[in-house]
């Protein structure tokens, strides 16, 4: 059984597991799902798409007081044609499913502290012939989550190491404020969130393309996105979000690769519906 | 670091853009009774009258604002409860107090309006209609866009609401005007201590001169509950009884100042609260007079109004109060791509449910303690038959026409401390920072005060700024109030439609005792919340700490000497006979109608049925399908009643018992599918009867053995 097959039974098996708990514990049974329409696909800083996109996710959470496991999928579908200059994982010239990936991770928590470990198997399903990424490029890395989920600014620390294909260790922080609350029902919020990018060893190494994904080692890029709510009805939550990155890393830069000079910022539109269940909160 | 202006325009400035927005007038006219039927008793007369007006679940619980939950179901139903006096020349008053958090003017001249309809002779000048102010009651019946919108977290004006309270609350007083017979009465007061305290001593004691004890209070209680108003005034009334012509104990009217705030923001139960455990207290203990000397029970009714309450709340535990709700990220699985949300975090369930019993559990302990004193003052007064004329004077002002000339601003305005809610009862953005860094305001004292004292408005630091509030805020606040001065007997009732604090009342009634003069100046009393709303009255003294109390009074720091000066130019009007002056109407705009409260839904399918109880924790729980959606509860009457196995035709307790609540769970075969929980006193074998507002059970469940005697209910249920 090679390593894929065994992380999608895995993730499975676990799916299974978290239902079976469910009718013991139904008040600590979550289930999330995403579906984000975004003007690109950006990942750690980096344009994988510059086309539309359709963002899509499921995930399913249990938790007691202290420990929490959790499985889940996400997925990129291409949106358009693309043109020649474009970045894509699928491949230009139609539309299609570029990415899926797979990930499980459990969790400790005290108080407002969550400490999360993980695995993630990216799996790519483009068509190399137009540019796009196939199974190929398929690789697995293990995450590690500090999230201070506290009353202001809530800052996470993420860390990724590739143990598959990629070198080295990619770090993200991010935080978020609110800055303007309605204190009227719905009750919305409007918050700015922000991400700092840290490439450590993850650059790809002269003569041999794709053992990295980043240029330089250090800090890749910065980002800060405005969340503006446009409606809150049961559990759905729409909202709509402007990104504006500053690219460090020229391969987090939007313009044309090799040029050092061009695409520093780059923006980023997402309108976003999510729907969750359990949990809580209002 | 301060950034208060930009912060609050940015923070609200979509609520005042949705207040601007226009809605269809109402207009809302003064209505003369009719003159005084002819004359058909020799002798002082008086009916009592009671009417049940719980809605169906899903109404906004109004009082605190925002804060305010949606209503899932009930514990102590509420009622309107009148008390109509007629003299020897037929001049009539009606005494309503209503189990609702305010009385609105469009609620007050409707019910009126109504009462005139009716031939009762009892129009706008003769209705002194008054709220416990319970916090656990719906809204939406405001003449003033703002308190339809904003009063909990379902909002909007509900006309079928509206109607339906006021066909209830004037069958209220129709069944006390239809029952009037020859009365014997007695005022008394009597001080209670130690149930309420102050809850905004730095405003109170700003007052010049330092306020006066209101009695002489026990040894060792705190300066904040020292300084309350501890006066319990009460009217007993005994009728005479139609087949033996003896004079029995029939019910009260009392006056005692006290928030109706035993609960806590979090509750989801509609629920007379505090003043609900006083009524039921004082009208068990009437009943029992009148059993034991022959009389009828069950009919004792006790009209319970607020005094001035503006600052007094009842002296309820720290730990019944529960936490606003936090901004926090919502909980979601532990994914390495979802976007995280942040949104308004309530209490767990677990920890709601502590506070919300620990409230209950305060409730009855004060309600009963004060309805105990209420029995004891009862007792005391011997009620004689008396000859005394009823008298009042009435007034209606609208502000944007007179305020200037009567010394308050002519356009109300909220303060930025009314947005953090009061010292006990904070709001979500009491403290409120943006970015976490800037001070949005959103506190009492300095940093809601303006240090610019030169506008109408002085001390208050407005909540938008000047020109918002002008502009756009104020459409949406009442312009107009109504003042009553109602005398009876050697005693002046003053109805103030505001939320009148403890200083601002001894002023008033000053006021009338001077004004009415002679060698024994009648008593007075305030009566809170009477006739409309205007949110709070405080001193000037108190004004300038802007409190929630100061930051709430809308028409400036001179409302209070305003309040009190027209009510002494009350005093010279005072008639029994028609008003002079021509009626007015009022320009209300209460927002667009919306349908808050659920409407009728189709017959049930199936007969209504009870499951099977069981013992969750301490309590006993059980399912019973009865009513429509929307349907209102069968009026005064049990839906069902818990009682020991062996005795099963005496409930120890129905659905209108402190130790009762019932919830709304979920709809099946069109019929509302209901959760009681009752807590037992003792461990037993108990059975419930489904009774369905019948006199007897159309089902009675399998007995089941529950109980203990630790008395804390269990988290609610978790609801559709």
């Amino acid at each position: 059984m090679n390593r894929r097959l065994g992380i999608r039974l895995g993730c499975c098996a676990a799916l299974i597991a978290l239902h079976g708990l469910a009718p013991a514990a139904q008040a600590q049974l979550r289930v999330e799902s995403q579906v984000a329409l975004a003007s690109r696909q950006l990942w750690r800083g980096i344009s994988r798409s510059s086309r539309p996109s359709l963002q899509s996710s499921a995930a399913v959470g249990w938790r007691n007081r202290s420990v929490g496991l959790a499985t889940g999928a996400w997925s990129n579908v291409e949106l358009g044609n693309g043109e020649s200059s474009d970045r894509t994982i699928y491949g230009l010239g139609r539309a299609g499913l570029g990415e899926l990936d797979w990930w499980a991770s459990a969790s400790v928590y005290d108080g407002h502290t969550a400490i999360t470990a993980g695995v993630l198997r990216y799996t790519y399903h483009g068509r190399p012939a137009r540019g796009g990424l196939d199974h190929g490029s398929n690789t697995t890395e293990l995450w590690g989550t500090l999230d201070l989920r506290g009353e202001l600014l809530s800052p996470r620390l993420d860390v990724f190491w590739d143990i598959e294909r990629i070198d080295g260790f990619y770090l993200a922080g991010s935080s978020a404020v609110p800055v303007l609350a309605w204190p009227f029902s719905p009750f919305s919020m409007v918050y700015l969130e922000g991400e700092l990018g840290l490439n450590l060893g993850q650059r790809v190494h002269p003569g041999r393309p794709g053992s990295g994904y980043f240029d330089d080692t250090g800090v890749t890029h910065a980002r800060v996105s405005l969340q503006v709510p446009l409606f809150h009805a049961g559990g759905f939550a729409g909202r709509l979000a402007y990104g504006a990155q500053l690219g460090f890393d020229p391969a987090t830069r939007a313009g044309l690769d090799g040029d050092p000079t061009r695409g520093r910022l780059t923006h980023l539109v997402e309108a976003r519906v999510t729907f969750l269940h359990g949990g809580g909160d209002r | 670091m301060m950034l208060r202006r930009p912060a609050r325009y940015l923070l609200v400035a979509l609520a005042l853009t949705s207040a601007a927005c226009g809605s269809p007038p109402v207009y809302l006219p003064s209505v003369a009774p009719l003159p005084p039927p002819a004359r058909d008793t020799l002798s002082f007369s008086a009916g009592f009258g009671r009417i049940e007006i719980t809605p169906p679940p899903g109404v906004g619980l109004a009082g605190n604002g925002p804060e305010g939950r949606k209503a899932a179901g009930y514990r102590l139903r509420l009622y309107a409860r009148a008390l109509v006096l007629q003299d020897s020349s037929g001049s009539r008053l009606a005494l309503v107090v209503v189990d609702l958090p305010h009385v609105s003017l469009l609620l007050h001249r409707r019910v009126a309006q109504r009462l005139v309809a009716d031939s009762t002779s009892i129009g706008t000048d003769r209705l002194l209609l008054s709220a416990t102010h319970t916090h656990s009651a719906p809204g939406h019946h405001y003449e003033a866009s703002e308190y339809n919108d904003h009063n909990a977290e379902v909002g909007g004006y509900d006309e079928a609401l509206t109607d339906s309270l006021v066909a209830r609350i004037a069958a209220a007083v129709r069944l006390g005007a239809d029952g009037l017979r020859p009365a014997r009465v007695a005022w008394g007061t009597r001080e209670v201590w130690g149930y309420t305290r102050i809850r905004s001593m730095a405003a109170r004691e700003r007052n010049v001169p330092y306020p006066a004890l209101l009695g002489a209070p026990p040894a060792g209680l705190p300066p904040a509950k020292v300084a309350v108003d501890p006066r319990l005034t009460l009217l007993r009334v005994d009728l005479r009884d139609s087949l033996t012509g003896q004079y029995l104990p029939a019910g009260a009217y009392s006056i005692f100042a006290m928030h109706g705030t035993g609960n806590s923001a979090e509750t989801q139960l509609l629920d007379a609260d505090l003043h609900g455990v006083v009524e039921r207290g004082l009208e068990r203990h009437i009943d029992s007079l009148r059993l034991a000397r022959g009389g009828r029970p069950g009919v004792a009714v006790h009209v319970f109004a607020n005094g001035t309450e503006g600052d007094t709340s009842p002296d309820w535990p720290a730990d019944s109060r529960c936490p606003a709700p936090q901004i926090r990220v919502r909980e979601s699985p532990e994914s390495p791509f979802a976007a995280r949300i942040w949104g308004w975090r309530r209490v767990s369930r677990a920890g709601g449910g502590a506070c919300i019993a620990s409230a209950r559990r305060a409730i009855e302990w004060i309600g009963e303690r004060i309805a105990a004193e209420a029995a004891a003052l009862f007792d005391q007064l011997t009620p004689q038959p008396v000859a005394w004329s009823i008298r009042r004077a009435f007034r209606t002002i609208d502000f944007s026409q007179e305020g200037k000339s009567l010394g308050v601003c002519d356009t109300p305005f909220t303060g930025t401390s009314t947005a953090g809610g009061a010292a006990d009862a904070r709001t979500r953005v009491y403290g409120w920072r943006v970015l976490g860094l800037f001070d949005a305001g959103f506190e009492e004292g300095p940093a809601a005060t303006n240090p610019d004292l030169s506008g109408c408005q002085g001390a208050k630091r407005a909540l938008l700024g000047e020109w918002l509030e002008r502009h756009v805020v104020s459409k949406g606040l009442p312009h107009v109030g109504q003042f009553g001065i109602y005398q009876i007997g050697d005693m002046i009732l003053a109805g103030v439609p505001a939320e009148v604090t403890t200083e601002s009342g001894q002023r008033i009634e000053q006021a009338l005792r001077a004004a009415a003069g002679g060698a024994r100046p009648p008593q007075a009393r305030v009566v809170s919340i009477a006739n409309g709303f205007l949110q709070y009255l405080a001193t000037a003294e108190e004004y300038s700490a802007q409190t929630y109390e100061g930051g709430s009074t809308l028409f400036g720091p001179g409302s209070a000497a305003m309040v009190a000066r027209i009510s002494a130019e009350l005093v010279d009007s005072l008639s029994a006979g028609p008003l002079s002056g021509p009626p007015d109407t009022v320009e209300a705009r209460p927002g667009r109608p919306q349908r808050v409260m659920d409407r009728l839904g189709e017959p049930g399918e199936v007969p209504p049925s009870l499951d099977r109880p069981t013992c969750r924790g301490d309590t006993v729980v059980v399912q019973w399908r009865w009513g429509r959606r929307g349907e209102w509860l069968p009026a005064g009457r049990p839906m069902v009643g818990f009682a020991a196995a062996a005795d099963p035709d005496r409930p120890l307790a129905t659905d209108d018992h402190i130790d009762v609540e019932v919830w709304s769970v979920g709809l099946e075969h069109h019929l509302v599918l209901w959760e009681g929980r009752w807590l037992p006193r003792r461990p037993g074998n108990y059975v419930v009867g489904l009774l369905a507002g019948g006199d007897r059970p159309i089902a009675v469940s399998d007995s089941i053995t529950c109980g203990s005697l630790r008395g804390i209910p269990p988290s609610p249920p978790e609801l559709p």
